[in-house]
C-alpha cells in the first residue's frame, strides 16, 4: 500500500523532488491549497475516508497522510 | 424538496460569453508562474478564462443570450410571462435587475420579474421556480436567465479564486409541454461561510478591502461535493426508479475537473458520463450547466441529470428530457 500511496501523492504534488514516507510536507513547495483538496478528493474517492480539513493542515510528513487514509 | 412537476418542456437554450479569453497565467498576472499554471491546469482543468470587460455586466451577457432566442423566434418576446434572473452579480444593489431586463428586452409590463441570489446550484433552483410557474398554469412561457461575472468579485492577490472563475450569461425558455421534471433541492445553511462575500454593509461592515471579495474554503467545498452531492443524486434516482447507468448524461456544475472526476468515482460512473468541458471558460457559476449542454451530442440528451452544488451551501438536481430542446449557437460580446 505504501508504494502505491507514494505514487498517488507524487502525482498530486507533481513536483521534481524524490519523495518518501519521511518527507516533510512543509519543505515541499507544491504542498499548497491545490494539493490539500486533491488529497481530500483522493482520500474520499479512492480510500473511502472522510478526512477533516483541520487534520490535513496539521500533518507533518507524507507518512502522516498515509495514516489519515488507513 | 424532492418532487416531480408535470406539463413542461425546455424548448430553447442560448449562451453568451465575453470575447476576452486570457490564459490563467496571464490573467493571474504575477500570482503564478507558467510552471504553476500548468500544474493548476492539470488539477483544475482550467487553462483559459472568459473575462468580461468593466462595462459588461451579467445582465448584458444574459440579454445577449436572450436576444439570440428572440431573433430566432420573432413572436417569443411578446409571449414571455415571467423572467427569472439568477445571479450573484446584479447590476445594482437595488432595484432587482430583472425589472431593468424587462424594459431593455422589451417584455410586456405584465411580465413577472424575480431576481434570485444563487450561484452554482442556481440553474436548477431557477429551473424549479420556472417549472412551478408553468406547471401551475400561472405562466405559459418563462425566460430563465442565469449567469455571473464572478471575475469582478475576485481579488487580484487571491490565487484560489483568480485562477478558476470565468464570466458567462445564459437564457433558457421553459414552457407548457408534455414532459415531467423531477427535482431534489437541499440546503446546508450551516456551511454558509464556505463560499462567501462577507461585506454586505449590514451583518458585517468591514473596512478590510478583502471582505468585499469572494472567499472560498476549497477543502470544505470538496468534502461537501463528495459526501452530500452523491447522496442527493442517489435520492432523486431512487425517487424516479432510475438506475444510475440509465442516466444518459450527468450535467454537473463545472466547478473544476478534479471535483467532477472525483464525483464520477463516488457515483460509480465513467468519467465521460460526468463531462468537464469548461477548460477554456472557467467556473461560471449558474451558467456552467447550460454552457456544458452546448457541445453535447443529441443522443445523450434523453435522460439528463442536472446537478448544481455550491454557495449556500446548497444542492439542486433534476432529471430532464432535452431531446426536443433547441440549442442556439454561442454568442460572444
Amino acid at each position: 500500500m505504501e508504494k502505491e500511496f507514494l505514487e498517488k501523492i507524487a502525482d498530486i504534488l507533481d513536483c521534481e523532488q524524490e519523495l518518501s514516507m519521511e518527507s516533510v510536507l512543509a519543505d515541499i513547495e507544491e504542498w499548497d491549497s491545490l494539493s490539500f483538496v486533491s488529497f481530500l478528493a483522493m482520500a474520499n474517492a479512492t480510500y473511502g475516508k472522510k478526512v477533516a480539513p483541520a487534520a490535513v493542515r496539521e500533518v507533518k510528513t507524507i507518512g502522516d497522510l498515509l495514516l489519515l487514509v488507513k | 424538496m424532492l418532487n416531480k412537476l408535470s406539463g413542461l418542456m425546455i424548448t430553447k437554450v442560448a449562451c453568451a460569453l465575453p470575447k476576452d479569453n486570457p490564459s490563467v497565467c496571464d490573467y493571474a498576472n504575477g500570482l503564478i508562474t507558467e510552471k504553476e499554471a500548468k500544474r493548476i491546469a492539470r488539477g483544475t482543468g482550467f487553462e483559459r478564462l472568459r473575462i468580461s470587460p468593466d462595462n459588461v455586466t451579467t445582465a448584458d451577457l444574459c440579454m445577449a443570450a436572450a436576444d439570440v432566442l428572440f431573433n430566432e423566434d420573432k413572436c417569443l418576446c411578446n409571449e414571455i410571462d415571467a423572467v427569472i434572473f439568477v445571479t450573484q452579480t446584479p447590476d445594482y444593489y437595488l432595484p432587482a435587475t430583472s425589472h431593468i431586463i424587462q424594459n431593455r428586452l422589451g417584455l410586456k409590463k405584465e411580465t413577472l420579474c424575480f431576481d434570485i441570489n444563487e450561484g452554482c446550484a442556481g440553474y436548477v433552483n431557477g429551473m424549479y421556480l420556472s417549472a412551478l410557474l408553468v406547471s401551475s398554469k400561472q405562466c405559459k412561457k418563462v425566460l430563465l436567465l442565469a449567469g455571473d461575472t464572478i471575475s469582478k468579485i475576485t481579488t487580484p492577490n487571491d490565487r484560489a479564486t483568480r485562477c478558476i472563475f470565468g464570466d458567462a450569461g445564459t437564457a433558457t425558455v421553459i414552457e407548457t409541454g408534455i414532459d415531467d421534471i423531477a427535482f431534489n433541492i437541499q440546503s446546508y445553511g450551516d456551511r454558509y461561510e464556505t463560499i462567501i462575500v462577507e461585506n454586505s454593509r449590514h451583518r458585517i461592515n468591514l473596512t478590510d478591502e478583502q471582505s468585499g471579495y469572494l472567499q472560498l474554503d476549497g477543502m470544505g467545498i470538496m468534502n461537501f461535493t463528495l459526501n452530500e452531492v452523491p447522496e442527493n443524486i442517489g435520492e432523486i434516482l431512487k425517487f424516479m426508479h432510475i438506475d444510475k447507468r440509465d442516466i444518459s448524461l450527468y450535467a454537473c456544475h463545472q466547478a473544476n475537473r478534479l471535483i467532477l472526476n472525483s464525483l464520477a468515482e463516488k457515483l460509480g460512473v465513467d468519467y465521460d458520463k460526468v463531462p468537464f468541458t469548461a477548460n477554456n471558460i472557467g467556473n461560471t457559476s449558474s451558467a456552467s450547466i447550460p454552457l456544458l449542454l452546448q457541445g453535447i451530442d443529441k443522443d445523450r440528451l434523453k435522460k439528463v441529470l442536472f446537478c448544481g452544488f455550491g454557495v449556500g451551501l446548497t444542492i439542486g438536481s433534476c432529471i430532464i428530457n432535452l431531446t426536443k430542446t433547441k440549442f442556439s449557437e454561442l454568442v460572444e460580446i
